[in-house]
C-alpha cells in the first residue's frame, strides 16, 4: 500500500473517531425533516418537490460549506498546533503524500455532506413526478454543485490552514463564505454590485433566487452550471498546488515542487479557458440584456421621470389583427422561423383611407420576406415594423399581409440572471411580450425602469393589451421530440391550434400537464396541477358569480402556473382571458383580496384612472362581496369604503362614494343594477372619458323612462 | 568514523544568533547534548531532524547532504522531540502503526513485528490498546521512544527522552539504547546528567549558540579537575559565598553548610579541600568559564 492510502487510511480512522464531526450529519438530516414531513404531509402541493427542495438545498448547502470549510482549516492545522507535524515532517513521508493524505480525509468528509445531499434528494424525488433524466439531471446538478464548492473549500481552507498559523485562517474561512454569501444574494436582488462577481462563487449562482423554474426545470442553469463547476475543480487544483508549495517548502524535494509547479500551470490552461467561456457567456449576455433595456428606456420616457406605466399602451389603435396564422418552426436552439399571414382591418371612425400601419416584432426577428394582398413595403425601425400601403385601406377592409421571420428568441431579465424567453430542446417560453410573432399597432414590448441595479434598470414587460381580439391558427413544426407544448389557444385534434383571444399568445413547452375546470384550461406542473384546479374551482365561484352580474366573460381561457419570476411579470398587466399563476396565487386565497383583485382587473387595474374608476371597482368589489355572502362587518358600500381607505377620504371621493351608496340604501339588487349598468358604459367609453356621475345621470335617466 | 559531520553552522532567528559556527563530529554510539535552556540544543537538534533550515555551514550525515538530500536523511532518522504529541484518538499500538507507515514501514508485517518489540522493549504491551488520551506522561513519553525507534533508524535524536519516567522506566530506556548504541548514531540530549553519565561516551556543551566542548564524557569531568572544592562555612557566610562562587551542591550539617563549588583557586575558606571532578561539575565549569 502507498504511503498516500495509509496516511489517508490512518486519518480517516481519526476521523471516524471523533462523534462530534457527525454532528453536522444529524443537523442536516433534521433540518432536511424539517422540509419534507410538512411539505409530505400537505394534503395538496402548491410547489413542486423540486421547488422545494432547490430553495432549502441553497441554505442548507451555505451552512454546510461552513462547517467543510472550517473542518478543512481544522485538518490543514491540527496538527502543527497539536505539535505532531513537527514530528511528523521528521518521518520519511514526504510533502505530496503527507498533505494530500489530509486532504482527502477532508474532502471525504465533504463528500459525506454531499452524499446525505444526494440520498435525501434521491429518495424524495422518487415521490416526485419527473422521468428519469430530469431525476439524473438533478442529481447531477447537486452533486456538481457541491463537490464543486467543497473541491474548493476544501482546498482554500489548507491554503488558509498553511498560509495562516493562527486562529485567523479560521476566520479567512468565514470572511470567505461570507462573501460567497454576499455574491450569492447579489442575485437575490439585496445588493447592487457587478453581477459579473457572482462568477466568483464556489458554486454556480448565476439565477435569480432560484435554479428551478417549475415546469423547465433547470434547464436554464444546467449547462452554466457544469462549466462553473469546471473552472472551479481547475482553480481549486491550482490552489492545491499553491496550499502545497506553502507547505515546509525546505522540506519539499526539487522534484516535488516542479511536479507542483507544472501542474499548477497545466491545471491554468483549462482553468483559463472553462472560466474565459463562462464569463463570455454571461458576459454577451448581460451586453444584450445592457442593449435590449437602453432600447426600452428611451427619451420620452426620461420626460416622465424615467418611468412608463405598461398601463398607459392607450388610446385604442385604429387598426384590429382579426386573424392571424402563424407557421412556426425552431430550427435550432433559441432560433425560431415563422411565415405569418395576417388579416389587419382599418377601424378608423373617419371614412378617409389611411396609407400606412405598424406592426411590432422584436427586434431580435429579422423579417425576410413581406408582401400582401396589395402592394405594399415594409420598413423596420427597432421593434417597429411600418406597413406602408400606396393604395390605401378603406376602413373595415380586410388587407392580407404576409410575413415570413426568423431569428434569435433568447431573451433576458434581472441582468441577465434571468431569462424571459428561450427555445431549446427540452424547454420552449414564448411569451407574448416577447414580441415573437407580429402585434398590431405600434407596442411597447418592454419597459426600463430605472433601479439601483447593476445595469441602472431592469426591464419589464409592456401592457400589450389588445383592442380587438384576434382569430389565431397556428401550426408548430419541427418542435423538439417528446417536448409537450401548449399556447394561450386550444390545440386541435389535428395538432393545429386554433381560438380567438384578445390577449394573444405565449407558447410554452416544457413539463406540464393539462387539465380544465369549467371552460379554463390549466396548463400546469403534475405536482402542482391538484391544487391549480382547487384554486381554479375556488375562483370559479367568483368568476361564475361576476359573469351572471356583470353580464361580461371573467373565467380565464387559460391558466398558465409558472414560476414566480414568469408568472409576476404577467400578471402586472390585467388581461381577462389569460392568467399566469404561482404558488401564492394558489395557495391560502383570500376571499377578499380574490375578488378585489378581479374587481381590479376588470378596471383595468393599477394605473390613475381616476378616482370615478376607482370607486367602480371598489363598487364591483363590494357588490360580489355581498353576493358570495362575504361578511365585512359594514352595513353598506359607503360605511365600507371608509374602512377600506387609508387616510381620510377626499370630499370629491366622499360624493362619488355616496352617489353609489343611494342605491345599496335602496338593497342590494338595486345597487348590483345600478353597478352593472355604470360598468358596461365604463366598458363602452374611452377611459379617460368617463365620468362616473354623468354615467349615473343617464341611468336614472334610462331609469325613469 | 564520522557519521555525522557539522562545519561552520550558523543559525539565527531574525537578528539573534541561535547557533554560531558549530564545529562537531559525531560517530556511532550514544553523544550527549548538555547545555542550559536557550542554549541551542534544541535548534542544533532540530536541524538536525530537517525542521529547520540554517543559514551557513554544512551538515552531512551518513554521507548525505543535509542541504539537498533531506529526504534522504529522514529516511535515517528517529526523532523524539521535547514535547512529543500524538493524535489522542489513536490507541498506541495505532499510533505506532501510522508512524511506521510514515517512516516508510510499507509493508504491514514488517510493521507490525517492529511495533510489537517496541512496545515491548518501551513496556507498553499491556496499554497498546489504550486511547493515548488515556496515557499517563510517562507511557506518553514512552511512545513517543518508541516512535523514533521505528523503522531500524541509523541516527537517533532525543531530547529530553527521560523526562517524566521512574526510575525504572529510565534504567530499561538506557539498556535499550545502550544496545542501538552499537549500530547507530544516538544524539541525546538531557538536563539530567545522571542519564549521560551513564550512557554516553562522549558530549558535547553547548551555551548561548556557541560550542564549549566537545569530547569524551571523562574529558567533561576534567574540565574541573583543581577547581572542584568543597567548603564548610558557617550559615552566616552562605549569601557571600553563593556570590562568590559557581555552587554545584549545598548540604546542611549540625551548625554549619557544605558546598560544593568551582573556582580556579582554592576558596580562602578554612576546611576548603580539592575534590574528584564529576561530569557535572566539568558542564559547570564549562558554561560559567570556570574552566578557562
Amino acid at each position: 500500500m502507498s504511503m498516500l492510502a495509509l496516511v489517508y487510511r490512518h486519518e480517516m480512522r481519526l476521523l471516524c473517531r471523533n462523534p462530534f464531526l457527525a454532528l453536522p450529519f444529524a443537523i442536516q438530516l433534521i433540518c432536511w425533516g424539517f422540509v419534507i414531513i410538512p411539505y409530505e404531509s400537505q394534503p395538496v402541493h402548491y410547489e413542486e418537490i423540486a421547488a422545494v427542495f432547490y430553495g432549502s438545498f441553497q441554505w442548507i448547502m451555505l451552512v454546510n460549506l461552513l462547517l467543510i470549510g472550517l473542518f478543512a482549516v481544522y485538518m490543514a492545522a491540527k496538527d502543527r498546533e497539536s505539535g505532531f507535524e513537527l514530528l511528523a515532517a521528521t518521518y520519511k513521508v514526504n510533502n505530496t503524500e503527507w498533505v494530500i493524505g489530509k486532504w482527502l480525509v477532508a474532502q471525504t468528509y465533504a463528500f459525506c455532506f454531499t452524499l446525505v445531499t444526494l440520498l435525501v434528494q434521491g429518495i424524495w424525488f422518487l415521490g416526485g413526478s419527473m422521468g428519469t433524466e430530469e431525476r439524473v439531471q438533478s442529481l447531477i446538478y447537486v452533486f456538481a454543485q457541491m463537490e464543486g464548492a467543497c473541491f474548493v473549500l476544501v482546498t482554500s481552507g489548507f491554503l488558509l490552514g498553511i498560509g495562516i498559523k493562527h486562529m485567523l485562517a479560521y476566520m479567512g474561512m468565514a470572511a470567505l463564505l461570507g462573501l460567497t454569501l454576499l455574491s450569492h444574494m447579489n442575485s437575490y436582488g439585496f445588493a447592487y454590485v457587478n453581477p459579473r462577481l457572482n462568477l466568483l462563487t464556489p458554486f454556480d449562482s448565476m439565477y435569480v433566487f432560484t435554479p428551478y423554474e417549475s415546469i423547465w426545470g433547470l434547464g436554464s442553469v444546467f449547462e452554466g452550471a457544469m462549466l462553473h463547476q469546471l473552472a472551479v475543480m481547475f482553480i481549486s487544483a491550482i490552489l492545491l498546488a499553491v496550499a502545497f508549495l506553502l507547505f515546509r517548502p525546505y522540506r519539499s524535494s526539487r522534484r516535488e515542487k516542479g511536479l507542483w509547479s507544472a501542474f499548477a500551470v497545466i491545471m491554468l490552461v483549462p482553468a483559463v479557458l472553462a472560466g474565459g467561456i463562462r464569463v463570455a457567456q454571461y458576459d454577451s449576455a448581460l451586453e444584450q440584456y445592457i442593449d435590449t433595456g437602453k432600447q426600452y428606456l428611451s427619451e420620452s420616457m426620461g420626460d416622465k421621470g424615467g418611468f412608463i406605466d405598461a398601463m398607459t399602451e392607450r388610446p385604442r389603435y385604429p387598426f384590429s389583427m382579426d386573424q392571424a396564422q402563424l407557421n412556426v418552426q425552431f430550427p435550432s436552439e433559441n432560433r425560431i422561423k415563422a411565415d405569418s399571414v395576417l388579416s389587419v382591418t382599418y377601424r378608423g371612425e373617419t371614412p378617409a383611407p389611411v396609407n400606412e400601419f405598424s406592426l411590432t416584432l422584436q427586434h431580435q426577428l429579422e423579417i425576410t420576406a413581406c408582401s400582401g394582398s396589395v402592394k405594399l413595403t415594409c420598413s423596420r425601425t427597432g421593434d417597429l415594423i411600418l406597413v406602408q400601403v400606396p393604395g390605401g385601406m378603406q376602413p373595415n377592409e380586410p388587407l392580407q399581409l404576409s410575413l415570413r421571420y426568423e431569428g434569435n428568441v433568447r431573451q433576458y431579465r434581472s441582468d441577465a440572471l434571468r431569462q424571459q424567453s428561450f427555445a431549446e430542446a427540452d424547454r420552449i417560453y414564448l411569451p407574448k411580450e416577447a414580441g415573437w410573432y407580429p402585434l398590431i399597432g405600434e407596442r411597447a414590448l418592454a419597459q426600463s425602469d430605472p433601479d439601483y441595479t447593476y445595469a441602472a434598470f431592469e426591464i419589464t414587460n409592456g401592457g400589450l393589451v389588445e383592442d380587438y381580439p384576434t382569430a389565431f391558427t397556428v401550426t408548430i413544426a419541427d418542435k423538439p421530440a417528446g417536448l409537450p407544448v401548449a399556447l394561450t389557444i386550444p390545440r386541435e385534434p389535428d395538432g393545429m391550434y386554433k381560438g380567438t383571444t384578445q390577449y394573444g399568445l405565449s407558447l410554452i413547452g416544457g413539463h406540464f400537464e393539462e387539465s380544465t375546470v369549467g371552460t379554463t384550461r390549466i396548463v400546469a406542473h403534475p405536482e402542482v396541477m391538484q391544487s391549480a384546479r382547487q384554486a381554479a374551482e375556488t375562483y370559479f365561484t367568483y368568476w361564475n358569480a361576476l359573469e351572471e352580474w356583470l353580464g361580461v366573460p371573467v373565467a380565464p381561457r387559460v391558466i398558465y402556473v409558472l414560476d414566480k419570476h414568469h408568472s409576476y411579470p404577467i400578471q402586472s398587466a390585467p388581461r381577462r382571458d389569460y392568467r399566469a399563476w404561482d404558488v401564492y396565487d394558489m395557495k391560502d386565497i383570500d376571499p377578499t383580496f380574490a375578488v378585489s383583485s378581479l374587481a381590479r382587473d376588470l378596471t383595468h387595474g393599477y394605473p390613475p384612472m381616476g378616482e370615478d374608476a376607482d370607486v367602480l371597482q371598489r363598487a364591483i368589489t363590494w357588490g360580489l362581496m355581498r353576493q358570495l355572502h362575504m361578511d365585512s362587518g359594514n352595513k353598506d358600500f359607503a360605511e365600507w369604503y371608509a374602512q377600506e381607505w387609508p387616510f381620510d377620504i377626499p370630499a370629491e371621493v366622499t360624493e362619488r362614494v355616496e352617489l353609489l351608496n343611494r342605491y345599496d340604501e335602496k338593497g342590494e339588487e338595486a345597487f348590483r343594477q345600478a353597478v352593472k349598468y355604470v360598468f358596461t358604459q365604463y366598458e363602452l367609453d374611452e377611459k379617460d372619458d368617463f365620468r362616473l356621475e354623468e354615467t349615473l345621470d343617464r341611468y336614472e335617466g334610462a331609469e325613469s323612462r | 568514523m564520522s557519521t555525522v559531520e557539522i562545519n561552520g553552522l550558523n543559525k539565527t532567528y531574525r537578528s539573534v544568533s541561535a547557533l554560531s559556527d558549530i564545529q562537531l563530529q559525531l560517530e556511532a554510539g550514544l553523544f550527549g547534548l548538555l547545555g542550559p535552556n536557550g542554549a541551542g540544543k534544541t535548534t542544533l537538534m532540530k536541524i538536525l531532524s530537517t525542521l529547520l533550515p540554517y543559514e551557513k555551514g554544512q551538515v552531512s550525515i551518513y554521507g548525505y547532504d543535509l542541504a539537498k538530500e533531506g529526504d534522504q536523511i529522514r529516511g535515517l532518522l528517529g526523532y523524539l522531540p521535547q514535547h512529543f504529541f500524538a493524535p489522542a484518538q489513536f490507541t498506541g499500538r495505532e499510533f505506532l502503526h501510522y508512524a511506521g507507515s510514515m517512516k516508510g514501514l510499507k509493508d504491514r508485517r514488517e510493521r507490525n513485528e517492529q511495533v510489537e518489540r517496541l512496545l515491548t522493549e518501551v513496556n507498553l504491551q499491556p496499554h497498546a490498546d489504550k486511547k493515548i488520551k488515556r496515557y499517563s506522561g510517562g507511557m506518553a513519553r514512552r511512545l513517543g521512544i518508541a516512535q523514533a525507534l521505528l523503522g531500524s533508524p541509523k541516527l537517533i535524536i532525543l531530547d529530553e527522552p527521560t523526562a517524566g519516567l521512574d526510575p525504572a522506566e529510565r534504567i530499561r530506556f538506557r539498556n535499550v539504547l545502550e544496545r542501538l548504541a552499537k549500530d547507530c548514531t544516538i544524539v541525546l540530549s538531557t538536563h539530567i546528567i545522571g542519564d549521560i553519565e551513564a550512557s554516553c561516551e562522549k558530549v558535547a556543551v553547548l551555551n548561548r549558540g556557541k560550542l564549549l566542548y566537545q569530547g569524551t564524557t571523562a574529558g567533561l569531568a576534567n574540565q574541573a579537575a583543581g577547581r572542584t572544592w568543597e567548603l564548610q562555612v558557617p550559615y552566616a557566610e552562605y549569601d557571600k559565598v553563593e556570590q562568590e562562587y559557581t555552587i554545584i551542591s549545598s548540604r546542611r550539617e549540625t551548625n554549619h553548610a557544605v558546598f560544593r563549588v568551582i573556582a580556579n583557586e582554592q576558596p580562602p575558606h578554612q576546611d576548603a579541600a580539592a575534590v574528584p571532578p564529576t561530569i557535572e561539575d566539568g558542564y559547570m565549569a564549562a558554561i560559567s568559564g570556570v574552566n578557562r
